[in-house]
């Protein structure tokens, strides 16, 4: 009977590292990401929520600015944007309320986000649940 | 690293009172103990019957003290115990102290003595920005809040003090400014049934595991007592998040405090992301300790395709393995981007003082 090889790994990793309180949990809908769209919704999520405000803000311009890439593309990615902010409100991460700043320097409150509404907003504002 | 510990030191709380319920009101008996704290602590004592103060007296007194224990007797009406305290600065004295040299339970006498009462409490200094907001309308917004949330619970707010919940409840909360005007004081008081639950971790000396169910329990009243989003709560919203645990979830990714991390290319972004992803799972492992360059690791060891299926992914499926691999190979130019973390963290993880977080092998067998 032929044995299957497979990849093992052993490290040592520093006990700071190991035992610290890391201050963020996300479910497991975070755990991984499906394509780089999904990849850079998620990881842009993260810097933002990642901070220690309860009010966050998610720059959209400037995430769009960042990551250069065609305008079919960017469609793609405001969507992913949207499954992630739906899903942090869905799992109670966020609060079901988000304050845009448009373009236009005008704000707008929504309870739900949509690709239309980020292609003319500059910002998303919400809120931690505690 | 910051936050591997909850300590009073850590999260700047301190004791501010301390009482012990002996069940026996024996003169003779409570100098011996007067003795002891004075042998042991150099620590003075004084008798008070809350009956007859006649009976008053001082039992033991010396110069220099910085710590003094009060023995009530007949403080209840119904209990002929002596209650042992330590009031103020007496108490912070004397909890450093004991956390240094222990308690004696053989003249404690480990089974007739309960913990009957500590007060915990927090000093937020005020700012120059505070000034906007006024301190009183925060108490009031705090009292609507509760009262919203709970409208069983009793919340007061009386010549400047928010007082919340009963003294007989065990959680008694007090905020207020404190005299020298420089500060704000979040105090919590545990009595009753509540403070029992530490009780255990005092009478055995475990004070790491004390300060930190301590330090959980305050902030768990505290998330649920006051209005976050207020100037006063900064110190709160900044350390509210370490008493999350994995427990939340299952499975789940965790993160520090990652705002500011330049993420400019999609390889980067991998990075952090695959990063997180094995902390967020090698947490799960056991481990074993090993001491290298006067540090202490944990070593772990793990297939990749165990690492896959914590992931949600197929265990099978090479490209995902091979993109594992070349990830944790990567690993082996890990402390330039520690370096980032550290640089850009709000709460910085530090390397070790050989500059090394991880050290590994992989192999195919």
């Amino acid at each position: 009977m032929r044995k299957e090889k497979s990849w093992k790994v052993e490290f040592a990793i520093a006990e700071k590292v190991y035992f610290y309180r890391y201050p963020f949990y996300f479910p497991q809908e975070f755990l991984t990401y499906d394509d780089a769209y999904d990849l850079r919704a998620k990881i842009f999520f993260l810097l933002s929520f990642s901070t220690t405000k309860l009010n966050k803000e998610f720059q959209i311009q400037e995430v769009f600015d960042q990551v250069g890439i065609s305008r079919q593309k960017m469609t793609r990615l405001r969507k992913s944007i949207v499954i992630i902010f739906e899903d942090a409100r869905d799992l109670k991460l966020i609060e079901p309320r988000f304050t845009l700043l448009m373009k236009t320097n005008k704000t707008k409150e929504v309870d739900k986000l949509t690709s239309n509404l980020l292609v003319k907003a500059k910002s998303v504002f919400y809120t931690e649940i505690t | 690293m910051k936050e591997n510990r909850l300590t009073f030191q850590s999260e700047n709380f301190q004791i501010h009172y301390l009482t012990l319920n002996l069940q026996f009101d024996n003169l003779k008996r409570i100098k011996k103990i007067a003795d002891y704290l004075s042998n042991t602590f150099d620590c003075n004592s004084a008798f008070i019957d809350c009956k007859n103060s006649t009976q008053n007296c001082t039992l033991i007194k010396k110069e220099r003290s910085l710590c003094k224990a009060e023995f009530r007797v007949n403080s209840q009406k119904y209990w002929y115990g002596t209650s042992l305290s330590f009031s103020g600065n007496q108490s912070i004295y004397f909890y450093k102290t004991i956390k240094g040299k222990g308690l004696d339970w053989e003249i404690l006498d480990f089974d007739n003595t309960n913990l009957s009462r500590i007060d915990l409490y927090y000093d937020r200094k005020f700012k120059k920005g505070d000034e906007i907001e006024n301190f009183d309308s925060f108490l009031e917004e705090c009292r609507s809040q509760i009262e919203k949330a709970d409208k069983r619970k009793r919340v007061i707010v009386d010549k400047g003090v928010l007082r919340v919940g009963k003294r007989e409840s065990g959680n008694y909360f007090r905020v207020y400014r404190r005299p020298n005007g420089k500060e704000i004081r979040f105090e919590l008081e545990l009595t009753k049934s509540v403070v029992k639950n530490f009780e255990f971790y005092l009478f055995s000396n475990r004070f790491e595991k004390l300060e930190e169910l301590l330090s959980i329990h305050f902030y768990k009243q505290a998330l649920t007592t006051f209005v976050m989003d207020r100037c006063y709560t900064d110190w709160l919203r900044e350390n509210f998040r370490k008493i999350r645990s994995t427990q939340t979830y299952e499975n789940c990714l965790i993160a520090t405090y990652l705002s500011t991390l330049p993420l400019e290319t999609l390889e980067k972004q991998k990075f952090l992301y695959q990063l997180l992803q094995l902390l967020s799972y090698i947490r799960t492992l056991e481990s074993s300790v090993n001491w290298i360059s006067n540090e202490n690791y944990r070593m772990i060891s793990f297939r990749v395709s165990e690492f896959l299926e914590f992931l949600g992914k197929k265990k099978t499926n090479y490209y995902q393995i091979r993109k594992v691999v070349y990830f944790l190979k990567s690993l082996q130019r890990l402390p330039p981007v520690l370096e980032e973390f550290s640089k850009y963290s709000d709460f910085s993880l530090s390397r070790s003082e050989e500059g090394k977080i991880m050290e590994g092998r992989i192999c195919n067998c």
